[in-house]
C-alpha cells in the first residue's frame, strides 16, 4: 500500500483487502484437511457399529442379476399364462372399482398418482452433463479431506432433498459384490481399470478407480401409507421415486463441477441392491419386510445409491435395535394379505428363491407371492411399510420413548407392538387401509406429505 | 404444540406448585406424587396435541386416556391428601 493516500486510494484499498478477507474462508476450506470423523447426526442411544446387524457371509455373496429380482423376473417365476390371468384380474378389478367409485380408485385418485409420477429427470449412467467442468470455471478440481468431502456431499444431497446420507468404500471381496452383475435393462455391469466410465449395447463400465458409493433415502409420507393398497396412496411412492430422479441428476451435476464422476442408476433400481448399501452405510437395518428400516423414518423411505471416485470417508453400521424389534414383531407378516412375508422369529441363510440374494441372514420374502396381490390391487401395495410400528411421524413425543425402548431394553419390543396395535391399526382385515381413502383429500398436509425438519431436530 | 400453550401450560403448574409449597404442607411422598401426575398430565397433552398434528385421532385419544388417567389420579392424591389433613386438622 502507497505511504501517502488519497481518501478516494485509501477506501479503494480498504476494498481490496475487506475482499480478500471475506474470501479467505471459502479458499481455504477447498484445501483445508479435516480429520474430523464425518458421521450422521443422530440421538446417542443409536449405535455405530463395526459390522452390520445382519449377518453376511461375504464368501457366499455373489454380485446379483439384477433382470431375476421379482421386478423383471416375473413372468419366469409365474409362468405367462398365470400372469395373463393376473393381467385380466387386474384390469378387470380396477375398472370395476373405477366405475363403483370404490375410495382409493376414483378419478381423482388416479389423477394424482397419474400427476404424482410426472416432473422428472430422464435418468442416465453418467449423467446428462450439463454442468460446468471445473475446467470450464478455470480453476482445478475440488480436493479435501474424505471428510470434508462426506460433509459436502451430505449437505449438497440433503439441499436437492435426499432425507438422510450414508458413504460406503468398495472393497473387492466385500461391498463391492453388492453392485449388480447385470442392470434392469440386461446391461452388464463392468468393473475394469479405465480412466472414464464407459455404456455400450450391451454393457456399462465402472472405472475401478470409482471406489466409493453414495447411499441416500428419500422420505415418503406415512399418512399417506394408512390408506394403502389403494391407487391413491400409491402418489407418495410414486413421487419419491421421481424425487430420486432429480436428485440424481442434481448429485451427478454437483460432482461433474467438482471434477468427479458419478455414475447413477440408469433406470429405477439399478446400479446395486440399495438396502445393502444403505444397511452398510449405517442408514438402519434390514427388516422383518427384508427391506430398510431406518431410525429416523422408520420404514417411511426409499432408498438409491450412486458410485463416485470422490474420496468418501464411509460411513459405519448402526444398530438402533431395529433388526432386533422385528424379531419380537410380526406385524408387517401379520398384515401382509399375500403371506409373502416370514414368521420365523430369527432371519435365516436359506433364501426362498431365485429373487433373493444368498449369503446373509434375512427373513427372505416370497415375492411372487407379494407381487401377484399387487396385480389382483391393481396397485403396488405398500402393507407392510405402512402397518410398521415406526412408521410414524414422530412428533408425538411416545415414538421417541418406543424408539428408546427398542434400541436399549429388547424385553419391552412386544409390548411395544401391542401399543401399537391398539393406537394405530384398527383393521386387521386383509387388504383393509387402516382410513378411509375418500379422508386423505380432507387432510392439511405439509409439502410431499412429510415433515423434512425431523432428523435435524432430533439430534444429539 | 404452540410455544404459546406450552408458556400457558408452564405458568399454570409454575403458579400450581408455588401454592402448594406456601399455602399447603406436603409430605415427600405427596411432592412425588404431585410431581409424578403433572408430568403424566403433560406427557398426555402433548401426546395428544401432537398425535391430532399428525392426523391420528385414535391415537391421540388413547394417548391422552393412556397417560392423563393415571397423571390426574396420581396429582390428585399429592394435591388432595395435604388438603383433606388440613381440613380435618381444623
Amino acid at each position: 500500500m502507497p505511504e501517502n493516500l488519497t481518501r478516494r486510494e485509501f477506501i479503494k484499498e480498504l476494498g481490496k483487502f475487506g475482499a480478500v478477507a471475506s474470501l479467505a474462508p471459502l479458499a481455504l476450506s477447498g484445501e483445508q484437511m479435516s480429520d474430523k470423523p464425518f458421521s450422521i447426526k443422530r440421538p446417542s442411544f443409536i449405535k455405530e457399529v463395526d459390522e452390520p446387524t445382519t449377518e453376511v457371509d461375504w464368501d457366499q455373496v455373489k454380485r446379483y442379476n439384477e433382470t431375476n429380482t421379482s421386478r423383471r423376473g416375473f413372468v419366469k417365476y409365474v409362468g405367462q399364462d398365470r400372469l395373463d390371468k393376473l393381467t385380466e384380474l387386474r384390469n378387470s378389478n380396477t375398472l370395476k372399482w373405477r366405475k363403483e367409485g370404490r375410495p382409493g380408485y376414483t378419478l381423482k385418485d388416479y389423477a394424482l398418482n397419474n400427476g404424482a409420477s410426472e416432473g422428472y429427470s430422464a435418468m442416465s449412467f453418467i449423467g446428462n452433463q450439463n454442468s460446468d467442468t471445473p475446467e470450464d470455471l478455470g480453476v482445478p478440481p475440488w480436493t479435501g479431506s474424505p471428510e470434508d468431502a462426506s460433509a459436502m456431499v451430505s449437505a449438497a444431497l440433503r439441499a436437492f432433498g435426499a432425507a438422510t446420507v450414508g458413504f460406503v468404500e468398495l472393497e473387492t471381496n466385500t461391498t463391492e459384490k453388492l453392485l449388480y452383475s447385470v442392470d434392469p435393462d440386461g446391461k452388464e455391469m463392468r468393473i475394469e481399470d479405465a480412466d472414464q466410465p464407459e455404456e455400450g449395447e450391451d454393457y456399462r463400465l465402472i472405472p475401478k478407480k470409482a471406489r466409493w458409493v453414495v447411499s441416500y433415502t428419500v422420505q415418503m409420507s406415512a399418512e399417506s401409507f394408512r390408506y394403502a393398497p389403494t391407487v391413491g396412496y400409491t402418489q407418495t411412492t410414486s413421487m419419491a421415486y421421481r424425487r430420486a430422479r432429480n436428485i440424481q441428476d442434481r448429485l451427478q451435476n454437483f460432482l461433474r463441477t467438482l471434477g468427479y464422476m458419478g455414475l447413477g442408476e440408469s433406470s429405477t433400481n439399478a446400479t446395486g441392491i440399495a438396502p445393502a448399501f444403505a444397511v452398510m452405510a449405517g442408514l438402519g437395518e434390514l427388516s422383518r419386510y427384508n427391506r430398510l428400516l431406518t431410525p429416523e423414518y422408520g420404514s417411511m423411505v426409499r432408498v438409491f445409491k450412486l458410485v463416485t471416485d470422490l474420496p468418501l470417508a464411509p460411513t459405519k453400521p448402526i444398530n438402533a435395535g431395529l433388526l432386533k424389534f422385528c424379531k419380537n414383531c410380526t406385524k408387517c407378516a401379520d398384515h401382509c394379505p399375500s403371506k409373502a412375508l416370514s414368521f420365523e422369529k430369527e432371519p435365516y441363510w436359506d433364501v426362498k428363491g431365485e429373487w433373493n440374494n444368498p449369503g446373509h441372514k434375512a427373513w427372505f420374502e416370497d415375492s411372487p407371492k407379494c407381487r401377484s396381490y399387487w396385480y389382483e390391487v391393481g396397485t403396488g401395495c405398500g402393507i407392510c411399510f405402512g402397518v410398521c410400528p415406526f412408521a410414524h411421524n414422530n412428533l408425538a413425543s411416545y415414538h421417541n420413548v418406543q424408539n428408546y425402548l427398542a434400541a436399549t431394553i429388547p424385553g419391552f419390543d412386544g409390548t411395544l407392538k401391542k401399543i401399537d396395535d391398539l393406537l394405530y391399526t384398527p383393521n386387521t382385515e386383509f387388504g383393509v387401509p387402516q382410513k378411509n381413502p375418500s379422508d386423505w383429500w380432507k387432510n392439511n398436509l405439509p409439502e410431499y406429505g412429510i415433515d423434512t425438519m425431523r432428523s435435524v431436530n432430533k439430534t444429539s | 404444540m404452540s410455544v404459546t400453550l406450552w408458556l400457558f401450560l408452564g405458568v399454570v403448574v409454575g403458579i400450581g406448585f408455588f401454592l402448594a409449597a406456601t399455602k399447603m404442607k406436603l409430605t415427600w411422598y405427596e411432592w412425588v406424587l404431585a410431581v409424578l401426575g403433572t408430568i403424566l398430565i403433560l406427557f398426555a397433552i402433548q401426546n395428544y396435541a401432537a398425535s391430532q398434528a399428525e392426523v391420528e385421532a385414535r391415537a391421540a385419544g388413547m394417548l391422552l386416556l393412556i397417560f392423563g388417567l393415571p397423571g390426574v389420579i396420581l396429582a390428585a392424591l399429592g394435591f388432595v391428601l395435604p388438603w383433606m389433613r388440613a381440613k380435618k386438622a381444623v
